[in-house]
């Protein structure tokens, strides 16, 4: 049921298609999967109204899943290609979803740049800290001396992992969050909100990739509710995320900057756009 | 990451009935998307194992009797309670007795929540519903227990993989 206690039109698994996913079983991705259906139908959307867009990986495949509109775009572009969708119909609710290794490496720079546009749609990335498609290599999000791959330099890359959240803030992103495969309820409720927030919402869900980096089936155990009141104030958001373990989950910033996009014309003249080339 | 469930929301026996029988409905459907992944991961016989433990799930909720209400949409349990088995408690090389053994697991968590339920819940229809919910899930307990010990026990080393995804040159 919605807030306005309106009976739910479509149910989660209305918004799931008939294709089988081919994620490895266990896999958290499952998981997201069912808290974005989930979502969809608390928000009493229909699937026509919604499309789904992806870039490349495991995650990635999540538009072939859903019983929406959805484009499985180019690594590292869903990001662009939904930015786009959103400015063509805006009537649309538009996610994007993909993984860490899509979003914050082959697309880092559209995310940085996603969260400074600040367009109106929801950006969830399932970040299980590895490269799962390709087997195993390291991503932007694994720890510098993660060398458990066979596929990993020895010791580990020894680079900095980045830091996605606190990123996104620096960046502009207009609504922040932490979501865990683990708890698909309370992700479910964290995705309804962030596509509910206006403008460039960023949710980082953990997701564990049980094989290639079994010991994230520990993350059950580690991850815990954030005892806190999401923030508006970006510099204490900032703090937190600074001071943040990366095990905290809930939302953790919701800003307040108006969203990008141009209202769309009810009616279109030709002679306006002759006014616009006239010299 | 779960929370507690709270043993006053459920306030009449045929709340009660029909949450039980949703808690039935959405462990088949887990265990049918469980197959799915062991279909796709071929593990053949594991994917079978989830299948019929779904098909048993669709029996248990086929029990209660029809005049129980509509399926709730949501259970003060969630899509965490303990019917439902969790989506990553699984690995690819299991074998069909571990699949047996997740559901016992489950269905040993469920007699629990309605012992406690029969015990704890302030309405007094409720205690007496979950008391019988109690002695039908007893049943599927011993039902689990036989049809897991009648399966091939797994050899001790059933999740080496020798050909694993993090196989290295030289292994």
């Amino acid at each position: 049921m919605t807030s306005s206690s309106i009976p739910n039109t479509y149910a989660a698994k209305d918004f799931k298609s008939d294709v089988k996913p081919v994620w490895c079983p266990g896999c958290g991705d499952y998981a997201v999967l069912s808290s974005i259906t989930k979502a969809f139908a608390d928000l009493n959307l229909a699937p026509h109204e919604t499309s789904v867009v992806s870039g490349i990986g495991c995650s990635s495949r999540i538009p072939a899943y859903t019983n929406t509109y959805g484009i499985h775009s180019i690594h590292g572009r869903a990001l662009a290609v939904g930015q786009g969708l959103k400015l063509a119909r805006p009537d649309l609710t538009v996610l994007v979803a993909g993984g860490d290794g899509d979003g914050f490496s082959i697309g880092g720079n559209h995310f940085l740049h996603a969260c400074r546009r600040n367009v109106d749609i929801t950006y969830i990335v399932m970040d299980n800290r590895v490269y799962g498609m390709t087997k195993g290599q390291p991503s932007p999000t694994t720890e510098s001396d993660w060398d458990a791959s066979a596929m990993a330099p020895p010791g580990g890359t020894g680079m900095t992992p980045f830091h996605p959240l606190a990123i996104a803030l620096a960046a502009g992103a207009n609504f922040i969050a932490r979501g865990f495969s683990g708890d698909p309820n309370g992700t479910a409720e964290i995705i309804a909100e962030a596509i509910r927030h206006p403008g460039f919402s960023f949710v980082c869900i953990m997701s564990p990739c049980i094989t290639f980096r079994e010991e994230q089936r520990e993350w059950k155990n580690t991850m815990r509710q954030v005892a806190i009141e999401p923030t508006t104030d970006s510099a204490q958001a900032a703090r937190r995320l600074m001071t943040d373990d990366g095990y905290n989950c809930g939302v953790l910033y919701r800003g307040d900057r108006g969203s990008y996009g141009k209202e769309k014309k009810a009616s279109f003249k030709v002679s306006d756009l002759d006014g616009e080339f006239t010299l | 990451m779960s929370s507690a469930p709270d043993f006053g929301a459920v306030k009449t026996s045929a709340e009660l009935l029909s949450i039980a029988r949703a808690m039935e409905e959405r462990s088949a459907e887990r265990y049918r998307e469980l197959a799915d992944s062991f279909e796709v991961a071929c593990n053949p016989d594991t994917a079978e194992a989830f299948h019929d433990l779904a098909a048993g799930e669709d029996r248990h909720a086929a029990d209660f009797p029809a005049t129980v209400g509509p399926r709730p949409e949501t259970v003060p349990w969630g899509e965490e309670d303990p019917e439902i088995a969790d989506p990553d408690a699984v690995h690819y090389l299991m074998h069909p007795w571990h699949a047996a053994d997740l559901a016992l697991r489950h269905e040993q968590e469920t007699l629990a929540l309605f012992t406690t339920l029969a015990e704890k819940s302030p309405f007094a229809e409720v205690r007496a519903e979950a008391a019988k919910l109690v002695e039908r899930e007893t049943r599927h307990v011993a039902e689990m227990l036989a049809k897991r010990d009648a399966l091939p026990t797994p050899p001790r080393d059933w999740y080496v993989d020798e050909d694993g995804p993090n196989w290295e040159a030289g292994d």
